[in-house]
């Protein structure tokens, strides 16, 4: 276990967003949350990029001046010429280290320095220390991974030198789809979807037929229906080897999430009074870690001590 | 056998499935070891290693292939049972290995040199760049292609991939999320599809009949249908039961429904595609006699230059097909 | 009605269900469990039959433990609790209005199509996507079940046709007329096209 300080990581805000809530939202980022490295990007669907994309530069620049290392994040599902194309350029550039969310950027980046991203299936030692010899420096593991899981890779991201990322709060990304779920409970099609997906800022709510939460849709991206919430598990996974803390942005104040998992993670908060104040500020809102656990993901348990 | 341009690789999740499957005229069967070491890890379902020995003898006598699915991603710490599996593939004379880890393809590779590799669709390779990686990396000789190209853009990358053969999915039941991705049904039982074989595994699903006749389908704690006696009925897997969302109840996702690619199949030998893969390990013997049966005349009249699409609407979810991402609309 | 085994007629629910209903006691006796004494030899019989003829399926139904189905055919009078494995495995018939045993899983389909699953005619998804076959209960049990039946070579004319016990035969003689033929008569009925028979009970 490395003797440094655990790293937060902001990652890819999954939700279509409007491009002056997203300069606002990343301007108060840069001016006040402790985190140490934000990942930007259209991860979910490259028919939102363009909404951003020409802001990215300015945004990154800023949130650099705050001394916030940035990550480009590439596409998450990669088919059309120009989706392909975009993973090129992404992968080409000088500026950024990039993080790789399919096998397209894995290729595109390999023999150069780069981070994976918690898309790509990195399950076990074999391929995360393959992960490595091909340049990544950084892996964000898939989220349904079990405590044990994430042991077994630490030690081999320690014997590579990778640094081991997992999320710690937010929805979790659970699948991807060729076909877009926001259109179709909306009667369109994804090529006339309207940018429907614009209407839930932090997810369509899904369900189920007696009525209680499920899932979320977020274009044609599914995420899970509860918020993932390891405050109790952070320094148990500290002690296992992970370096990095992944909070996934959702529609509440994320500088105060911010504060919260890092107070814990400075020892200056105890983890009962900072779940209570996670709960505070998400009103409505679920909390799940069954993953961790090896129980089902949309479980909440108490930590193991 | 004759060179047919187009291979067709059909399911066999038991010996006697296999024996049907070659009695029908697949020019290719892929099985799978009775453990998680594949993705249809479905209780008294596949192949001993001893059986599997048995199978390739039996399909290598009537002249055909057989390929061994090692296609679910090995847990960290429980590596040794993949590295069996591959060595068991190996040892029992397999034509090839459908695998879809990174770290398990470079173990084939370097302890089994001559062994031909498959990429599995669970790997989700849906670009030439990352196939082009893949088989500059490992060696892979054949992908399978997800589920989510249109007609047009399997064509393309047909083209772009050569010498590396492509495999579509022609027929049977289809995910909806891109495959070796979804982490829905883990999210709800605990088993992860990934890493331990399986969707909605069969101890996390119940039937229950509730007094007004309904059927109720859960998984785990969810439920996740609920329709008249006797309404058809698809497998109860998350992406094709019914919720509620924006003011509707429905299929969110997808209703139930199976893949037939049948009306595509000249089109998908104009386009070079290698393989036509029919999905259902977890099918009987009848299923997979009938619908090899009527695949393999579908092909062989195609390439005579005539052609017919077969009724298969019996052996679908829901009776009902989809061309699936095939047809650009679906999307 | 003629029982000449050699003859079949062409599979009919109303058919089997009168032959059932000849083999089974003339009114159910409530509260008893089984149906009657050759009723319940009969199914014994042939599940002992189906043993010895398919060990290896059956050493795959050892996981089953004492776990029970009820299989219900839904177009005759009876049901059968079925024991692959355990201690006491076996077959028995269930007469309408007895008190149902505890079982893990309930298939209920027609007979037609619960005997086409056995031989592996008719595969079990297709069943029950078309709702013909309605499961309920332990989904694992019924998976281990189904799998291991398909994978055999289960042909019930072949496996159940051998002649009857001389004292059974006697017995049953005595009290309902020609069971040896009926058995042949069930066999032979069963390979008629399931499709047809399943047709016939559709509403």
């Amino acid at each position: 276990m490395s003797v440094e300080r655990p790293k937060l990581t902001l990652g890819p805000l999954h939700f279509h967003w409007p491009a002056a809530r997203r300069r606002d939202f990343y301007a108060r980022i840069a001016d006040e949350a402790p985190v140490d490295t934000v990942v930007l990007g259209e991860v979910v669907c490259s028919k939102r990029a363009p909404f951003f994309d020409s802001h990215i530069p300015e945004v990154a620049e800023r949130l650099r001046r705050a001394g916030k290392e940035v990550v480009l994040g590439s596409l998450a599902l990669v088919m059309q010429a120009r989706e392909r194309q975009g993973v090129m350029d992404l992968a080409a550039s000088e500026d950024f280290l990039v993080e790789a969310n399919d096998l397209t950027a894995v290729a595109a980046c390999a023999g150069r320095p780069h981070a994976i991203g918690p898309l790509v299936a990195v399950y076990n030692p074999s391929t995360l220390e393959l992960m490595a010899r091909q340049g990544a420096t950084r892996v964000c593991l898939p989220g349904e991974l079990t405590a044990d899981a994430i042991g077994a890779l630490a030690g081999a991201a320690m014997a590579t030198g990778t640094q081991l990322e997992v999320q710690a709060f937010g929805r979790l990304p659970l699948a991807i789809s060729a076909r877009c779920y926001h259109a179709r409970a909306h009667g369109l099609h994804k090529d006339g979807c309207r940018y429907v997906c614009e209407k839930h800022p932090d997810g369509m709510d899904l369900d189920t037929l007696d009525g209680a939460p499920f899932l979320a849709v977020n274009g044609v991206q599914t995420l899970s229906g509860s918020y993932l919430d390891l405050l109790g598990d952070l320094h148990r996974l500290r002690s296992l080897g992970v370096d990095r803390f992944r909070l996934s942005p959702q529609d509440c104040d994320m500088v105060a999430v911010a504060e919260t998992f890092h107070a814990v993670l400075d020892g200056t908060l105890p983890v009962t009074p900072a779940r209570d104040r996670l709960r505070d500020l998400c009103p409505g809102r679920r909390f799940s870690n069954g993953f961790l656990r090896g129980v089902e993901g949309m479980a909440y348990r108490a930590a193991v001590i | 056998m004759t060179a047919s341009p187009l291979s067709l690789v059909c399911p066999a999740g038991t010996p006697a499935a296999l024996d049907a499957a070659v009695e029908a005229g697949a020019d290719a069967v892929y099985c799978g070891f009775a453990d998680a070491t594949n993705a249809r890890n479905f209780p008294g379902l596949n192949f001993s290693p001893v059986e599997m020995r048995a199978a390739v003898a039996r399909t290598h006598k009537a002249g055909r292939s057989l390929y061994i699915a090692i296609n679910t991603f090995p847990r960290a710490g429980e590596e040794a049972a993949w590295h069996r599996a591959v060595d068991n593939a190996a040892e029992a004379g397999a034509d090839a290995v459908i695998l879809a880890d990174l770290g398990l393809l470079a173990y084939a590779q370097a302890t089994h040199p001559s062994l031909r590799l498959h990429l599995s669709v669970q790997a989700a390779a849906s670009t030439p760049e990352a196939i082009r990686y893949l088989a500059q990396t490992f060696g892979v000789q054949r992908v399978v292609l997800p589920r989510v190209l249109t007609l047009a853009e399997v064509t393309e990358l047909t083209a772009a991939v050569a010498p590396v053969e492509t495999e579509v999915f022609a027929f049977g039941g289809m995910c909806v999320m891109a495959e070796g991705r979804c982490q829905l049904s883990s999210y709800v039982t605990g088993q992860s599809p990934n890493t331990h074989g399986v969707c909605s595994p069969a101890g996390a699903v119940q039937f229950r009949r509730e007094p007004g006749g309904d059927v109720t389908a859960r998984l785990g704690n969810v439920t996740i249908d609920r329709h008249p006696a006797g309404a058809p009925a698809g497998y109860p897997t998350l992406c094709k039961g019914r919720f509620r969302a924006n003011a509707t109840t429905g299929y969110l996702f997808e209703e139930p429904t199976s893949l037939n690619a049948a009306d595509h199949i000249p089109g998908l030998i104009k386009a070079g595609v290698r393989a036509l893969k029919i999905e259902g390990r977890q099918r009987g013997r009848a299923y997979v006699a009938r619908v090899v049966g009527e695949f393999r005349r579908a092909i062989d009249a195609a390439v005579a230059g005539g052609f017919t699409v077969p009724d298969l609407a019996s052996e679908m979810e829901g009776g009902r097909a989809t061309a699936g991402a095939y047809d650009r609309r679906w999307r | 009605m003629s029982l000449d085994p050699t003859d079949p007629p062409p599979l009919s629910p109303v058919l089997l269900a009168g032959l059932a209903a000849r083999v089974l006691p003339p009114l159910p006796l409530l509260g008893r469990p089984l149906a009657g004494p050759v009723a319940a030899r009969l199914s014994q019989m042939a599940f002992d039959r189906l043993r010895r003829r398919h060990e290896p399926v059956f050493q795959r139904l050892a996981v089953l433990g004492e776990r029970a189905f009820l299989v219900d055919p839904s177009d005759l009078p009876v049901r059968f609790l079925l024991r692959p494995a355990g201690t006491r495995p076996g077959l028995w018939p269930i007469a309408d209005g007895s008190t149902l045993p505890p079982a893990a899983a309930t298939l209920r389909a027609p007979l037609a199509a619960l005997l086409a699953l056995l031989e592996g005619r008719v595969d079990g998804d297709s069943l029950f996507f078309s709702r013909q076959l309605m499961i309920e209960g332990d989904m694992e049990a019924v998976l281990i079940l189904r799998n291991a039946v398909d994978g055999a070579d289960i042909a019930l004319e072949r496996d159940l046709a051998a002649r009857l016990p001389r004292r059974v035969l006697t017995m049953a003689r005595r009290w309902y007329g020609d069971v040896d033929g009926l058995l042949h008569l069930m066999a032979r009925a069963a390979h008629q096209p399931v499709a047809l028979a399943v047709a016939e009970v559709q509403p």
